[in-house]
């Protein structure tokens, strides 16, 4: 957990009774929140409420997929993505990320064939979540 | 689990500001953790 947050992000932590302020300025109301922002301060990914570590680490993963998939850095949002579905199968992170991952090649290659294979993965796994719904449209 | 709770070193900060400008460098996004558990 710490390696990954190290590696990837600047760590910043705000205590609700000092920092109103800033609570204010990104919008929350409720803790804990851990939200992902770009260098002017734009909310790239937001999680709420408590969560067990692996699941934890799951949104974050998640989340950093989604901050190089804002940026237009879509191969590398793949793979993050990708890596997600690998590792952490049996998260609720695996579905989203199995969704975006296609998402993720689809704006890489402008090929639709991306979104199909998508929609024909969740026929195998995950099939009861709302992502699985999502991608039904792309069968 | 939010709170981020480790055992291992994190190098958090409580300046926004400075955090903000270190994204800029770096193009890491930055991580906010907002709790109200003891620090």
């Amino acid at each position: 957990m710490a390696a990954f947050i190290n590696t990837n992000f600047i760590p910043v932590r705000l205590h609700v009774k000092n920092h109103g302020a800033e609570m204010k300025r990104f919008s929350v109301d409720w803790t804990p929140t851990v939200l992902l922002a770009d260098a002017d301060g734009k909310e790239l990914y937001r999680i709420e409420g408590f969560l067990p570590a692996d699941d934890f680490l799951g949104q974050l993963q998640l989340g950093f997929g989604h901050a190089q998939f804002t940026r237009g850095n879509y191969q590398d949002a793949e793979r993050q993505f990708r890596d997600v579905c690998e590792k952490m199968q049996n998260s609720e992170a695996a579905a989203e990320a199995t969704y975006w991952a296609g998402v993720s090649r689809y704006k890489a290659t402008n090929d639709a064939a991306a979104l199909k294979a998508t929609a024909l993965a969740f026929k195998d796994r995950y099939q009861n979540s709302s992502w699985a719904k999502k991608a039904s449209v792309w069968a | 689990m939010t709170t981020v709770m480790t055992t291992e070193a994190i190098p958090w900060t409580e300046d926004v500001e400075k955090a903000l400008a270190e994204s800029k460098k770096t193009k890491k996004p930055v991580l906010l953790d907002f709790t109200a558990a003891p620090m």
